[in-house]
């Protein structure tokens, strides 16, 4: 009973932050004097990089604990992490290419957050094929879990390599294009409230599928040995 | 010498193993059978340290093998399904290089008896790959017992062996076992094979379901037939240790009280041994050398460059070719230890697994650094560059080295994976970006002359990135080669 | 007029990628669960009938 209260409550939740932060977006922030509506993009587009990039980090986790306890939970954490993850990400870069088109003027700038976004996406897309091409379980949670070390302790090396290279560049984004008002901010945190219970949801539901999964190949296993 | 206590192993939800106590004393000779799929092969990997068990204690000559791994594997001899031989190596050379990851000082003298004895010193310089089935498999033996250890595993020996090699291999084994050698064997036929163990333990389901003297021989195969179809052995499972002929405890001339290998004598030893074979074939090197030289000339038509759009062009072109070519090489270099098993065979002796990465790595930092030299000289011509500057060393060196180090550990996951090959420039090129940055802009201001100073930023962020890869690195590939 | 297609594509894309990721979940689960009580189902009619969810034995 309880499990089954808790089991509706966060996606419940998810559903009507998500829906009050849509609201806010388009009814409660201010247009933006210099970007005009386009603008309202930037709360869900930065609400959904955080996440994506937070979802990376919990992989990384996931992995450091798995490969230092060995208990399968933290390899389920590490999975369902990335591939939720990976669903933020891809909305970031989608949305980021939606918003340079009006605002600069093309579809893709080399921007340095932008590009980081890119490198992020490709390193969960490895990690992903990485998983998909797995056999020996146990030592395929290892492997997995040392390419999402790997790939985690690379972004920061990446996103320094990128800023560097890309100074020369004007910072589109950086805070003195746009003045962010109090109303602007209020929208952002709860964009980015509704953005993380959202992946808290997803997060969970992909760890109970990996969890059942995990039941059925140990009845199936139970059912040969029998 | 033996003893396991509860021991579980499982794959996932398969379980290999399930609650085995076993048991065995010095000196005893015990056969171990069992259906296909009973987890023989998984109880002698666990014995020889290959496997750690999911729950459960094991210790080896009273020691926790988790603990004092190098200790117990200096004293075991395991002899696998593979031959764990690297086909590009000779006899001579085979047995060489495992004799100095095993820290053997009188090397020479130990391998000229076992080559005789497999009846190869006429052969020794011949590379194995040569060889006929039954020749790998008397040098395989030879490799086990190369550190003359007390304690052997087999595995299916006699799997492929006509009569009289397998009367051959019985005689060699009687002999060991006179000598006070410990013997396990696994296999799962057991007509034919008339080796005198003294104790049968039958697997079934990764149950332990029979552990007794072995008696009467020829009434084996019906007591074997009748406990497999029955699930349980008729008398009770043998509690205690049988009573075993209290062999004398003192290994054959031992000579397991010389030290132990330095990690650079470690090093050096793999990096020998895989140069050596790369004298022998010159697969990697031609391979990523012809590769790179062609894909210098595509880039050149493909980029039109000319004059001064060479310039511009070039340092990218040059770390682009480097890093595609650099994946040829470093799957092949991982390929080659697991084809017949070789890094299963450096697992099995004392080498530390630091020093197998660092061995690998370094051996395909110098591959790397070869091509570079070839790539560099070559654009020098090809497109009237002055590609030298005093700085240039330091970025070829660390963009090289950062690439190899990164690349070793990576084509040691994907070389396990069903992909393999395909998967590691996928998995592998992400991970190099910032590489490939600070290499290309660290070149290309060196070739603008502006100087050691324009590169300062990038030369730092090349040695971050060497550091974090190597730290990185050394910590997780134990859990890489580790099964 | 036309920027405001960029917005109304990008929060359509926010929209669908989340529900379709949870659409996605939602069916591999019934699927797995299904697969499992067709096991269940067929280890109660081949033994004792237990409906335990974890391994067993």
């Amino acid at each position: 009973m309880r499990d089954k209260i808790t089991g509706w409550a966060l996606p419940a939740l998810s559903v009507l932050l998500f829906l009050a932060a849509l609201g806010m977006v388009f009814f409660y922030a201010p247009r933006e004097a210099t970007m005009g509506d386009v603008q309202r993009i930037f709360y869900f587009h930065v609400a959904s990089a955080w996440v994506g990039f937070f979802g990376f980090f919990v992989t990384f986790c996931g992995s450091v604990a798995y490969l230092l306890r060995g208990a399968r939970t933290w390899d389920i954490l590490a999975l369902a992490s990335a591939e939720v993850g990976l669903a933020f990400i891809t909305m970031t870069l989608l949305t980021g290419m939606l918003w340079a088109k009006p605002a600069w003027g093309a579809y893709w700038i080399w921007e340095p957050r932008l590009t980081i976004s890119a490198v992020q996406w490709v390193l969960y897309v490895a990690y992903s094929m990485l998983r998909g091409a797995l056999d020996a379980p146990e030592r395929g949670a290892r492997f997995a879990a040392v390419y999402g070390i790997v790939a985690f302790v690379t972004v920061p090396l990446s996103w320094f390599a990128i800023r560097w290279w890309r100074t020369i560049h004007p910072q589109l984004l950086s805070g003195g294009e746009m003045a962010i008002t109090p109303p602007m901010l209020t929208t952002l945190l709860v964009s980015l409230a509704a953005f993380t219970v959202l992946y808290a949801a997803l997060l969970r539901a992909r760890m109970q599928l990996e969890r059942e999964r995990d039941a059925l190949a140990a009845l199936r296993a139970a059912q040969e040995g029998a | 010498m033996i003893e396991f206590r509860g021991v579980t192993k499982a794959f996932g939800a398969q379980r290999a193993l399930v609650g085995v106590d076993l048991s065995i004393g010095a000196g005893e000779w015990v056969a171990l059978t069992g259906p296909n799929g009973a987890g023989k092969t998984t109880l002698l990997r666990i014995l020889a340290t290959l496997a750690q068990p999911t729950s459960g204690s094991v210790r080896l000559f009273g020691l926790n093998p988790r603990e004092h791994g190098a200790q117990i594997r200096r004293q075991i001899g395991y002899l696998s399904h593979r031959t764990l031989l690297y086909p590009d190596l000779s006899a001579e050379q085979n047995l060489r290089f495992y004799a100095r990851c095993y820290g053997l000082n009188d090397s020479a003298a130990r391998i000229a008896p076992l080559l005789e004895q497999a009846q190869l010193t006429a052969r020794r310089h011949d590379l194995v790959a040569t060889y006929s089935r039954g020749m790998q498999q008397r040098l395989a033996l030879a490799r086990v017992l190369l550190h003359a250890p007390p304690l052997l595993l087999l595995d299916e020996p006699y799997t492929g062996l006509d009569t009289f090699a397998a009367e051959e291999l019985t005689a060699q084994l009687s002999q060991l076992h006179g000598a006070g050698c410990t013997l396990v064997l696994a296999t799962h036929t057991w007509e034919g094979e008339t080796f005198p163990a003294q104790r049968a333990l039958i697997l079934q389901r990764g149950r332990l379901i029979h552990d007794a003297p072995l008696g009467e021989r020829a009434a084996f195969p019906a007591l074997y037939r009748q406990v497999v179809t029955q699930g349980t052995s008729q008398p009770p499972v043998n509690a205690g240790v049988p009573a075993a002929p209290e062999a004398p405890s003192a290994a054959p001339e031992a000579p397991s009280s010389a030290p132990l290998p330095g990690f650079w004598r470690q090093v050096g030893a793999i990096l020998a041994k895989d140069l050596a074979a790369e004298v022998h074939t010159r697969e990697l090197l031609s391979a990523m050398g012809v590769f790179a030289v062609l894909a210098l000339l595509i880039f050149s038509f493909a980029l039109n460059m000319q004059g001064h759009a060479a310039g511009a062009a070039v340092p990218g072109v040059l770390w682009t070719t480097l890093a595609f070519a650099g994946t040829l090489g470093l799957s092949r270099s991982l390929a080659r230890e697991q084809g017949t098993g070789g890094l299963e065979g450096m697992l099995l002796t004392p080498v530390e697994r630091t020093a197998i990465f660092a061995g690998k790595a370094l051996g395909n930092w110098l591959l790397m650094l070869v091509v570079a030299l070839v790539l560099w000289l070559l654009s020098a011509v090809l497109f009237n560059l002055v590609l030298w500057e005093a700085g240039m060393l330091p970025v070829l060196l660390l963009g090289t080295g950062g690439y190899a180090v990164v690349g070793t550990l990576l084509a040691a996951i994907a070389v396990n994976t069903r992909a393999r090959e395909v998967l590691l420039p996928v998995l592998l090129l992400p991970l190099l970006i910032p590489l490939l940055i600070a290499a290309v802009q660290a070149t290309g201001g060196l070739m603008q002359g502006l100087g050691a100073a324009a590169g300062g930023d990038w030369l730092r962020l090349l040695v971050v990135y060497n550091l974090v890869a190597v730290a990185v690195a050394l910590l997780t590939f134990g859990y890489v080669v580790e099964e | 007029m036309t920027t405001n297609l960029y917005l109304w594509a990008a929060y359509g894309i926010f929209c669908a990628i989340p529900l379709g990721l949870a659409v996605s979940l939602a069916a591999r689960r019934r699927r797995v669960q299904r697969q499992m009580g067709e096991e269940i189902g067929a280890r109660g009619k081949a033994a004792n009938g237990g409906d335990e969810r974890r391994a067993p034995q």
